[in-house]
């Protein structure tokens, strides 16, 4: 039998580090520290599983006879007290749809909107040019066991920006999602059409695949 | 390592500020007077980790750094390094009794001793037993002191808190380990 360590756990200190698009260039594009949260704002990971109910009519009308799972995603809460503003600004300027993207000419600051409907990683990979997801990266220097979410994108509301002549808190909550991009599918035949799979065929021979998407891990950086 | 009778001597309150002060070299604040000796109080926080299972008792507790007070009653002082003292202690106030802007910095993201920090380095000599006091980063606190003035000597009172002050909290990872508040070095 396994012995499993059960004991108080410490985190220790928490620096909070983003990296983004190639786009991003002399900024976030290059692993970046945003900041060190205050006492009462630590960091708060709140994954969220989605589960569909599969009724029965012998089950009656209220409880499932089997579960589906639906995939997940995660929130991280945090309010932040010694931060990089710069940082910051860039982090917000994806959020709006995308900071300043060379390949669309488009140099959206933070406080200027994209285009509405714009997606956020148009199915380019992490750290690609005009992807604007952000990774984040809870470090874990006591404990080594740090947070890495690999597609997150700032949140608001709650993004609170506090002005006075008093420290200011910035609360922040980060949506980390399952991105993934377009992946050549495997298996199947070749038709006229394109890729042949259990009868559907793929024109392209790409699809988005769920199974093994990263939410999470606790990767070094 | 001895046991014996512990007596410091004659103990001269120095004074270092930031460059460009008036103290920006080591200098004498003051003597104490016979009834109002330094007296070093230091503060350990330390929080509890409440479980239920104990109930309201902590079964462990962690520690969250320390500071420390230092009180003195001067009878044999600087006026001009006490003002200059002060006007620090009010995060570089342009002049005695005038304020800067609320919320000023006493730090000011710089390094000791640099441009902008207005923490004083507060120096305690010790010649009888060579075991003398360094404080890194000390402001005069609340109350930050008492003045009588009348036709007899004044016995000036002051009170200063040392703070763990740190450019970068992170510090590469280590947050405050290893950060010195104190040790038993006198400035230069």
């Amino acid at each position: 039998m396994r012995a499993w360590l059960v004991t108080t756990f410490i985190n220790g200190e928490c620096l909070v580090e983003v990296q983004g698009g190639a786009h991003l260039s002399g900024g976030i594009f290059d692993l970046s520290q945003l900041g060190l949260t205050d006492r009462e704002g630590v960091v708060k990971i709140t994954p969220t599983w989605v589960h569909h109910d599969v009724k029965v009519d012998d089950y009656g009308p209220n409880i499932p006879a089997e579960l589906q799972w639906q995939m997940a995603e995660a929130r991280i809460g945090m309010t932040l007290v010694h931060y990089d503003r710069d940082v910051l600004d860039q982090c917000i300027g994806e959020a709006m749809g995308g900071g300043a993207d060379a390949s669309l000419a488009l140099g959206f600051q933070a406080g200027t909107l994209a285009p509405a409907g714009q997606t956020f990683g148009r199915f380019k990979p992490m750290f690609a040019s005009g992807n604007h997801y952000i990774r984040l990266f809870l470090s874990s220097a006591a404990t080594n066991f740090p947070w890495r979410f690999l597609s997150c994108v700032l949140e608001g509301p709650p993004l609170e920006i506090p002005l006075s002549t008093r420290r200011s808190h910035v609360r922040l909550s980060w949506r980390a999602i399952p991105y993934t991009t377009v992946q050549l599918m495997s298996g199947g035949s070749l038709s006229s059409g394109g890729l042949l799979i259990d009868g559907i065929v793929f024109t392209s021979g790409k699809e988005i695949s769920s199974s093994g998407v990263v939410l999470w891990d606790h990767q070094d950086l | 390592m001895a046991r014996d009778y512990q007596i410091n001597g004659e103990v001269m309150v120095q004074v270092k500020g930031k460059v460009g002060s008036a103290i920006a070299a080591l200098t004498n604040l003051g003597l104490t007077d016979r009834d109002g000796i330094v007296t070093i109080t230091p503060n350990f926080i330390h929080e509890g980790i409440p479980v239920d299972a104990w109930g309201d008792a902590s079964p462990e507790e962690q520690f969250f750094l320390a500071g420390v007070n230092v009180s003195m009653t001067l009878v044999h002082f600087d006026q001009d390094v006490i003002e200059e003292c002060i006007k620090l202690s009010q995060a570089g106030a342009a002049a005695i009794g005038t304020l800067p802007r609320a919320g000023a910095r006493m730090g000011g993201g710089a390094v000791r001793f640099a441009a902008g920090n207005n923490y004083i380095g507060l120096n305690l000599t010790s010649p009888v037993q060579s075991k003398p006091w360094r404080f890194y980063f000390a402001r005069l606190t609340n109350p930050p002191f008492t003045w009588p003035i009348g036709t007899r000597r004044s016995h000036v009172s002051l009170n200063w808190e040392v703070v763990p002050y740190t450019v970068d909290p992170w510090n590469a990872g280590a947050g405050a380990l290893g950060t010195v508040y104190f040790d038993r070095t006198l400035d230069t």
